[in-house]
């Protein structure tokens, strides 16, 4: 059934098509370039974190426990670097104060490292707080990005079946915690924390499975991935906001005003799914990103999608682009692929830009005993702009795309839309549910934007756009084909 | 033991002695000591030394496809979550708790065999379930009994409030550690005497209160340098010998389905498959072989037969199943018949 619109579109009304298309898809190759950046070899080189001091040196995290820094040079080769500070349990987290100035979240506390007597190498390490339990579990990562008022906030992933618990634990033990797949044992596992600049620390919001990657947003939002598992039917992205719970239940038993005794584990799931605050996008598992870890926020110099979002994938050789909408108050939104292959390590953990905006730097490690998914990379823009989606924003009765070039012509069979559900529960992983073929009732370009009209519009689903054969009129071949929105709320 | 040579680091590198490579047995030097923040072993200190930690317990067993409990449980292992290793060369290693702010057990002639945490770097992967190295050398101290440092009289194990650990410094060879005490702030530190087993630790408190020191071991001379200092010299002996990991021969009793199992645990395979069809990140094995395989990028599907599961081992990205990562699980480095009897294993998961 066709809608025959008259509105400003100067555009050809189409006949509707559902299509699922397996062909292969067109992806970016000549627009962002990845090169390997050599560490020393002597060094596993499992990377727990990057970042940038103010003078352009870039330090690297190992997870080992050792911290290099070196000036990037044109080379990918021949970076210089020298060692700065060493004996951290697992860095996963790492902010730079000034030059010679860090502070690391590893295992058991977060520290503060500095090189007081300027001979270039740590000497004084200060813990700042402790304020977090630990079990003896290798999962319980931690990593922070800054509050922007001197504090910090703190992402304390919970533990693993996959490894065992201690005796004797640091802080307090709950029996109630422990149970589960990935499980909340001691304190604050699964919990985002605050750490305020005068050293008070917090807790901030619940629900976290492996919140592995933290960061805050130029416009102050903080955002957490989580890896698709236990209550996590695919890889989310949340809007991380005070007192919310994020929906897997065991670091519930933390929670200062939680009942003595109650199971989370043991909730109804209607309980539990009516405490949860939804995530902004979720990132379908095997299309998008099968476990999200730090989020990074695009500046520019770097391409055309300045101010969105970049997700890295802790198990592909994948980055995800996130386009976020804001629908009533609300952030909710797209996603589609960054960077698919293209010589991109897998095992994405950690991201950083350089001050200029112009190179992405990536760390890569998966959990230090896989030699595929480990080490440093760089990503520069080519200064060509690729013909792909720019922007999704919902509309009543459908959602109008920017792309980044004017759209050439449209093929009848050009666009199709599928909608489809996730169910946040215990089992590790889930599937895409209900899923259905939508009817498009009316698509049309004028100069860069697209409008696609749905017939029907539901919240609480995934809608998959899916495009064929499109160009832009300069003959440029659409970078991406596929692109998934969140639809958390209709607009009101 | 066929341990893998660890990589020097060279002098032109401009990294130190120090820096971790591949290597399962980091060691420091007496001038370049190694500070290292990891688990650390627990050789049976006891309740009462380890009186500010909590205690764990085991846990049901929990089947996440289930959503429920299900028989068994996981039971807790030994170890320290939040110690600190120290390593000077053959001359001492020692242990030293952020949690109970104190030093636990001293050794010499080696330090911390890695390979529990690190993997085994001739096989290219993890090979245990737990994460806790083991000690190799000679030990001759270990704690006992309550907190020897005393303020005003009184035990640390007996203050209200525990002991704060403040963090550490670290220049040449002196690693000072710090902590609090009601309101004093107590430096600490260690370093070896001029004979065997023998150890000198020096405290100095900041912010009033007369530091004191009593130990119920033998061998302790305590020397009060003024009220806000001492020198505690240590005479030990030895306790006990580690020799590192374990040189397992997985396959005690012959290449067989048993042997596999053990193959399997000793590789941790079940961090990413699992055995009762639950999703992970590889396939799950539960009635694998046999089967007909969708294969990424692969016109028609691969029938999973014995020398489907050998390549999928040795090379795994020969051969990716639909909807699970390339270029994730590494390539195990397994010894030849160690191969078959994980094959034997695989066969019986029906």
């Amino acid at each position: 059934m066709n809608y025959l619109k008259s509105i400003s579109f100067a555009a050809r009304v189409l006949s509707i098509v559902f299509l699922t298309i397996s062909s292969s898809l067109v992806y970016s190759t000549d627009y962002w370039k990845v090169e390997t950046v050599d560490l020393p070899k002597e060094l596993p080189p499992e990377v727990g974190a990057v970042q940038f001091d103010s003078e352009g040196t870039l330090y690297v995290a190992l997870r080992r426990g050792d911290v290099l820094m070196a000036k990037p040079v044109a080379d990918a080769k021949k970076f210089q670097w020298k060692h700065f500070a060493s004996g951290f349990h697992n860095a996963c987290g790492m902010e730079v104060v000034a030059p010679g100035h860090i502070v690391i979240s590893q295992m058991p506390e977060l520290t503060e490292v500095k090189d007081t007597d300027g001979d270039g190498t740590a000497d004084s390490y200060r813990t700042m707080t402790d304020a977090w339990g630990v079990s003896g579990n290798y999962h319980e990562t931690n990593e922070i990005c800054p509050d922007g008022k001197g504090g910090y906030y703190i992402a304390v992933g919970t533990a693993s079946h996959n490894g065992p618990t201690f005796h004797h634990v640091r802080g307090n033990y709950s029996k109630i915690g422990r149970r589960g797949r990935n499980f909340s044992g001691v304190q604050w596992k699964g919990w985002v924390m605050h750490y305020s600049k005068d050293g008070k620390v917090t807790p901030f919001a619940s629900g976290f499975r492996m919140h592995n990657g933290i960061m805050r947003d130029s416009k102050g939002n903080i955002w957490c991935g989580d890896n698709q598992g236990d209550w996590r039917a695919t890889t989310p992205l949340y809007h991380v906001r005070k007192g919310n719970f994020y929906g897997h239940p065991s670091s519930l038993v933390w929670d200062p005003k939680w009942p003595e005794g109650k199971d989370p584990l043991k909730m109804p799931l209607k309980e539990i799914d009516a405490m949860r605050t939804r995530p902004a996008v979720l990132l379908p598992h095997k299309e998008m990103n099968r476990s999200a870890s730090e989020p990074v926020e695009i500046p520019e110099g770097f391409g055309p999608f300045a101010g969105q979002m970049l997700l890295l994938d802790n198990n592909s050789s994948r980055i995800t682009r996130i386009m976020l909408d804001k629908v009533n108050g609300e952030y909710q939104g797209s996603c589609t692929h960054f960077i698919n292959g293209q010589g991109l390590l897998s095992g994405g953990n950690r991201a950083v830009f350089s001050a200029d905006g112009k190179t992405l730097f990536t760390g890569h490690t998966v959990r230090g005993w896989g030699k595929l998914a480990e080490g440093v990379q760089r990503i520069t823009w080519s200064g060509t702009t690729p013909f792909d989606v720019h922007g999704i924003a919902l509309e009543k009765g459908g959602f109008t795309l920017k792309f980044t070039k004017e759209l050439g012509e449209l093929a009848s069979d050009a666009c199709s839309v599928r909608s489809f559900r996730y169910e946040s529960k215990w089992i590790y992983g889930g599937p895409m549910l209900d899923q259905r073929d939508e009817k498009v009732t009316f698509f049309g370009s004028n100069a860069n934007k697209l409008k696609i009209d749905v017939q029907k519009l539901e919240p609480l689903r995934v809608y998959e756009i899916r495009f064929k054969g499109i160009k832009a009129k300069d003959g440029s071949p659409l970078a991406n084909a596929v692109f998934y929105y969140t639809l958390n709320q209709l607009q009101k | 033991m066929a341990a893998a040579v660890a990589p020097v680091i060279a002098e032109s590198s401009g990294l130190p002695s120090t820096a971790l490579t591949y290597g399962n047995r980091p060691l420091g030097s007496p001038e370049e000591p190694l500070l290292l923040r990891t688990f650390m072993p627990d050789p049976s200190l006891g309740d009462e030394v380890l009186g500010r930690h909590e205690r764990g317990a085991k846990s049901p067993r929990y089947s996440a496809k289930k959503g429920s409990d299900v028989p068994g449980e996981y039971k807790p292992i030994d170890g320290l979550p939040a110690a600190i290793g120290v390593n000077y060369g053959s001359a001492l290693s020692y242990c030293w708790d952020t949690v109970e702010c104190r030093l636990l057990y001293v050794w010499n002639n080696g330090f911390l065999d890695m390979q529990n945490y690190w993997g085994d770097p001739s096989r290219g992967n993890r090979q245990s379930f737990g994460y806790v190295p083991n000690l190799v050398g000679t030990m001759f101290y270990k704690a006992g009994g309550k907190h020897p440092v005393q303020m005003g009289g009184k035990s640390l194990s007996d203050l209200p409030e525990p002991p704060k650990f403040l963090g550490y410094t670290k220049t040449g060879k002196r690693i000072i550690f710090s902590y609090s005490a009601g309101s004093a702030e107590i430096a600490c530190e260690v370093s070896s005497g001029d004979v065997a087993h023998n150890l000198v630790i020096r405290y100095k408190v900041k912010g009033g209160g007369e530091l004191g020191y009593q130990s119920s071991l033998p061998g302790h001379t305590v020397k009060k340098v003024s009220p806000s200092e001492l020198i505690v010299t240590i005479q030990g002996s030895k306790i006990a010998q580690y020799e590192g990991s374990p040189n397992k021969n997985l396959l005690k009793g012959g290449v067989n389905a048993e042997s596999g199992k053990r193959v399997f645990a000793a590789m941790a395979c079940v961090t990413c498959h699992s055995l009762d069809g639950s999703k992970s990140h590889g396939p799950s094995l539960l009635g694998i072989h046999g089967k007909e395989r969708k294969i990424k990028g692969a016109n028609k599907p691969a029938l999973a037969d014995d020398a489907y599961i050998l390549e999928s081992i040795r090379n795994p990205n020969a051969k990716v199943v639909d909807g699970y990562p390339e270029n994730y699980m590494p390539p195990y480095q397994l010894k030849k018949d160690e191969y078959q009897a994980l094959l034997l294993y695989i066969k019986t998961l029906k």
